[in-house]
């Protein structure tokens, strides 16, 4: 007690407060900034600490601190975009914040076109095991992304693929589902294949199904941030709001639809809102190949945005409907048959 | 079971088994090292007061509890992080790393955390008590350097 005592009053200031830190030592304040960090609700939550004082300002900068910080701490606007914020990412890219990798490795490859430097910080969150840059990477291979259609390399992406299907990830996996049906990069396996893509849709009706309760339950009401016109489970009644849109996607689509970006005449963005990928070649994305109106990335980004909007608003083009009248035949749940014929008709060539 | 007593800082003595004071690494190392299995082992604390080394028992307690859910433990934990002020947190926090109680390390910096997160600087310094040592003029270069969180409209 004594002992307390005096430390107390050692640290009491001029106007009789304590300094609650003041003993506390710099790699517990270290951890328990970290642990802020990780958490962060906005980009702002960690220049609030170091505005506090000059120890906070130190520390909230160290490496510790900002190799933990989650992906809200990178949910950065368009507008505000500038060299500090390059400078703030680049700062925890170098801290080996994954997060950082990821989404400066997109920004970099698709909004500044520097793709050799972006794909390789996406690399660096793909060695460390990130679910969502290893699906990046396995697109970019599918698609030859940045090079020319003959850059496609369909192994590396079924390979990427796989190892993001281990991780969770939903997209890679229906992906994976689709290669194995398809003989796609890999040696065809129909009913391996089948199962994937069963198993990938049960995963998502339990996420969504999982983060709608979770929401319901805490009460929060978070305006979504995709304008939802139709909804992943409106085929079985219920009506939830569409997943939500991870920071880098965000940036991606606002950087290009906001007229900050500029993308090259003929080429276009992913049709999936959620997703903001654009083309880096003309041609370069698949498209319905039942009304030949929207272009996607994936047959990821496909099969959501099918279920979200496209199905209520896709119409036949003439020529396909002559051309396939077994169309009905294959109309079992709506997925399948866009998949079916956005397979294949991969490239439109006029 | 072995028991021993813990003695705080202000000579208070509380008795606690083996399997709750193992616990912490430190008590664990202790026992290790001194090998008796005499009840008369006194562990002096001399870093930690009787108020906080009762919580800190009370913590060790729940969390050899094999009757316990997991989702009990975790209630019974945001209940008894809820009850605590800031100061006795800070205490804990430091409590538990002298001792090393890992789990209580981290529950209660996270606890920390939740309280400042989304707070703003005139928030965090009432809440921690911390008077900002900043000239404007360097706090206004660090609203600068970040003006792309801290001004949303502008630019």
């Amino acid at each position: 007690m004594v002992c307390n005592k005096r430390r107390r009053t050692s640290t009491t200031t001029a106007a009789g407060i304590h300094d609650l830190f003041d003993d506390l030592p710099d790699d517990l304040l270290v951890l328990l900034l970290g642990k802020l960090s990780a958490n962060a609700s906005s980009p702002s939550d960690l220049v609030n600490v170091m505005l506090t004082c000059k120890r906070f300002n130190r520390l909230a900068l160290h490496p510790m601190v900002l190799s933990k910080a989650g992906p809200k701490a990178f949910e950065i606007r368009i507008k505000n975009w500038c060299e500090s914020t390059h400078r703030f990412l680049k700062l925890c890219v170098s801290a080996g914040n994954v997060e950082a990798c990821y989404t400066l490795g997109m920004v970099e490859f698709y909004c500044m076109k520097n793709r050799g430097n972006g794909a390789s910080l996406m690399a660096k969150a793909a060695i460390k095991s990130h679910p969502l840059a290893l699906y990046s990477l396995a697109i970019v291979q599918f698609n030859g992304s940045g090079g020319s259609k003959s850059d496609k390399n369909l192994r590396a992406g079924v390979a990427l693929c796989g190892r993001a299907a281990c991780l969770g990830h939903i997209d890679a996996l229906r992906e994976l589902g689709h290669c194995l049906q398809d003989g796609y990069g890999v040696a065809q396996n129909a009913s391996e294949g089948r199962r994937l893509l069963i198993e990938a849709n049960a995963r998502e009706l339990a996420s969504i199904t999982n983060s709608s309760l979770r929401r319901l339950n805490c009460s929060v009401d978070r305006p979504s941030t995709t304008d939802s016109s139709g909804s992943l489970l409106s085929d079985f009644g219920y009506n939830i709001p569409a997943p939500e849109v991870h920071p880098a996607n965000q940036f991606l689509r606002d950087w290009f639809t906001s007229g900050r970006g500029f993308i090259a005449e003929g080429l276009r963005l992913c049709s999936n809102s959620g997703c903001g990928r654009p083309e880096t070649r003309l041609h370069e994305f698949r498209r319905c190949s039942v009304c030949g109106n929207v272009n996607y990335c994936s047959r990821g980004c496909q099969a959501l945005d099918w279920k979200l909007q496209h199905k209520t608003e896709c119409a036949p083009f003439d020529r396909w409907l002559i051309e396939d009248d077994d169309l009905e035949d294959d109309d079992d749940d709506g997925v399948n048959r866009i998949e079916q014929f956005g397979d294949g008709v991969n490239v439109e060539t006029e | 079971m072995r028991t021993f007593q813990l003695k705080s800082s202000d000579n208070k003595i509380f008795k606690v088994s083996e399997e709750i004071a193992i616990q912490s690494a430190v008590i664990k190392n202790f026992l290790e090292d001194f090998g008796s299995d005499s009840d008369e082992i006194v562990i002096p604390l001399p870093n930690v007061r009787g108020r906080i080394l009762e919580m800190m028992i009370e913590w060790m307690v729940k969390h050899v509890d094999e009757e316990l859910t997991k989702e009990e433990v975790e209630d019974w934990e945001n209940k008894f992080m809820n009850d605590l002020n800031m100061e006795v947190t800070t205490e804990l926090v430091m409590a538990a790393n002298y001792l090393e109680v890992i789990g209580l390390l981290h529950r209660t910096c996270q606890s920390i955390a939740d309280h400042i997160s989304g707070k703003s600087p005139e928030e965090i310094r009432r809440i921690l008590n911390i008077t900002s040592d900043f000239t404007p003029e360097e706090e206004a270069e660090i609203r600068r350097q970040n003006g792309w969180v801290l001004n949303p409209s502008t630019n």
